[in-house]
């Protein structure tokens, strides 16, 4: 007998795990476009946010089997992308060291007489240089301490504490703007 | 004053946590074509394996790790051989890009923890034994501390229980180990500063791929003979059982090594050989290359497994024998049960171990052939659910 409290998402895993291809895809159609947000959030609206949400998917359905059947699946899942951006973006810093305050932009301004819709916020978030946005990212948005950041990126607690700091600012300059 | 900002957070925490963005066409069939260069490689090396043991079902299988389990008689004592393969050998288009586990921790209650690599762009990741080239120190088994050196001196150094260090062969290897506060299930590499380019490049030998096929045999009075059949140059094998490694000059051209074990209940063998030979490069001239291949066989005693059994074959066809499918096992406190049929449709689902299976797909009878049954089951104080995966067939006539 199966746990009845048990999430609706284990099931599918398992049949995940014993190769199933429906469910697969089934576990893909019910999370890429979260996980797809997720790396568009850290990547900007590029190829790259593509091969990290491929990425992601790749490694999860590899190491599913490895997982507890404790917790939340896509809270996991969400880990799992947040780390794979995370190691392309110091990936990418050691490959272009010095140019990586370019800011990548989704298509489209930010019309001003509108509520700000997630779209908009998601547009202001990708004007942030890439250093500010991964911490305000990681920060804000996925919850991490300074310290967790701080370990994660190799900087230090007082790096993050200012880029956040710097981040907020910037996307308060932003907003009122508008 | 940073206070004052906090509202922007909250913001935007409350309009991402979410979002949802339609992502790009084709990118499952992408992944799912990658997962299949992946497991080809998998498959090919387990069915060189399973040829040699009989009786098999797939318990277990990992990225580049699958377990094998052959019931046989020793002695009069049922024992069950499980035969872990470390595959790894990774195509060079599966570009996991920056981490491959190797996972270690195989062996059923193991203590060892593992050094991950950054194997961007790597094609093999292979075992965890590195000739002494003065550049790493591996502490297995008996060593509680990893260290890197670099030019003599000690860069990094790890405490753990058990480490294995997994250097990358046929490229430069820098070693990353997780760092305290480690997030699960996920890898949090060191910064690019704290990384160390380290050791030499050793080309991986063309001829083999680790493919060496393992070959369990019965032995009277609990030995157990294990043959590795597959080319070979020189090579030095660690059998895992205590005794110093065995080398292996093979100008003769032997195609098999062998070893006895004396089997006590319920041991695992850790395998690992090391191959070594002169192989042409690309630009022709002779050279070292490398292959190795770990295999973890572990002796269980048939007691311990007695409690499920999983039939290989059932006839429904009215005769009154072997009518049914089901498992025969005690009842386990989480049961589930699923057969699909060779198209991946799920034919049978249950979750009472009790519940046999008629052979009915729907409400037509299922036709000859074979099936693909998963069962997962967790008794009380099991941590981890159990996976039993094999094919069946159901025959009528």
């Amino acid at each position: 007998m199966i746990n009845s409290s048990e999430p609706k998402d284990y099931q599918l895993l398992r049949d995940c795990i014993a190769g199933n291809r429906k469910a697969q895809q089934l576990l893909y159609q019910q999370f890429a476009p979260r996980i797809y947000a997720i790396c568009v959030r850290y990547m900007g609206q590029t190829d790259e946010a593509k091969d990290m949400l491929q990425e992601t998917m790749v490694k999860f359905y590899q190491k599913s089997s490895e997982f507890r059947f404790e917790g939340s699946l896509e809270g996991w899942l969400k880990r799992i992308a947040v780390n794979t951006c995370l190691d392309q973006i110091k990936k990418n810093k050691a490959k272009y060291a010095g140019s990586i305050e370019e800011a990548f932009g989704l298509e489209g301004d930010v019309n001003a007489s509108q509520p700000l819709e997630t779209k908009d916020l998601l547009k202001l978030v990708l004007t942030l240089p890439d250093g500010y946005r991964t911490v305000f990212n990681l920060y804000a948005i996925e919850g991490f301490t300074h310290a967790e950041i701080g370990e994660m990126m190799g900087i230090s607690e007082n790096t993050s504490k200012s880029q956040l700091f710097k981040a907020r600012k910037w996307l308060q300059s932003k907003l009122e703007r508008n | 004053m940073d206070e004052d900002l906090k509202h922007i957070d909250e913001l935007f925490k409350q309009s991402m946590e979410g979002a949802e963005i339609t992502p790009p066409q084709g990118v499952f069939e992408q992944c799912m074509q990658q997962l299949d260069t992946v497991a080809n490689t998998d498959a090919n090396l387990l069915n060189k394996a399973s040829s040699s043991v009989s009786s098999t079902s797939t318990v277990k299988g990992v990225l580049g790790l699958s377990w094998k389990a052959a019931a046989f008689v020793i002695g009069g004592v049922s024992v069950v051989v499980a035969v872990a393969m470390m595959v790894i050998s990774n195509q060079d288009n599966l570009g996991i890009a920056s981490n491959i586990k190797s996972n270690v921790e195989m062996a059923k209650g193991s203590q060892q923890k593992q050094v991950e690599l950054d194997v961007a762009d790597a094609r093999i990741v292979q075992d965890n034994e590195i000739e002494d080239d003065g550049n790493v120190k591996s502490g297995v088994n008996n060593s509680t501390a990893a260290e890197v050196l670099l030019g003599g001196a000690v860069v990094e150094r790890k405490e753990f229980t058990d480490v294995s260090i997994i250097p990358l062969l046929g490229k430069d290897f820098a070693i990353k180990t997780k760092t305290k506060g480690e997030i699960e299930n996920s890898l949090v590499p060191f910064t690019e500063q704290d990384t160390k380019t380290i050791g030499k490049k050793v080309p991986i030998c063309n001829n083999h791929r680790a493919n060496w096929k393992p070959v369990i045999a019965e032995n009277l009075g609990g030995i157990v003979s294990l043959d590795l059949d597959g080319k070979f140059g020189n090579v030095r094998i660690d059998w895992g059982d205590g005794l110093s490694p065995q080398m292996v000059d093979n100008r003769l051209g032997l195609t098999r090594v062998s070893h006895q074990y004396l089997v006590e209940r319920n041991q695992s063998f850790r395998v690992k050989l090391i191959n070594s030979e002169m192989e042409r490069g690309q630009d022709g001239s002779m050279a070292t290359c490398k292959d190795s291949q770990w295999l973890l066989i572990q002796v269980v005693s048939g007691d311990d497994v007695s409690e499920v059994f999983v039939p290989d074959v059932f006839t429904p066809n009215g005769d009154g024998l072997n009518e049914t499918f089901y498992v025969r096992m005690p009842r386990p406190l989480f049961y589930e049960l699923t057969i699909m049929d060779n198209k991946q449709r799920t034919v049978f689902r249950s979750s009472d171990s009790e519940e046999a299976w008629t052979g009915s797909c729907g409400s037509a009878l299922c036709v000859d052939a074979d099936y693909r049954v998963i069962l997962a089951y967790k008794y009380s104080g099991d941590k981890d659910w159990k996976y039993i995966r094999k094919q069946i067939k159901l025959i009528r006539n």
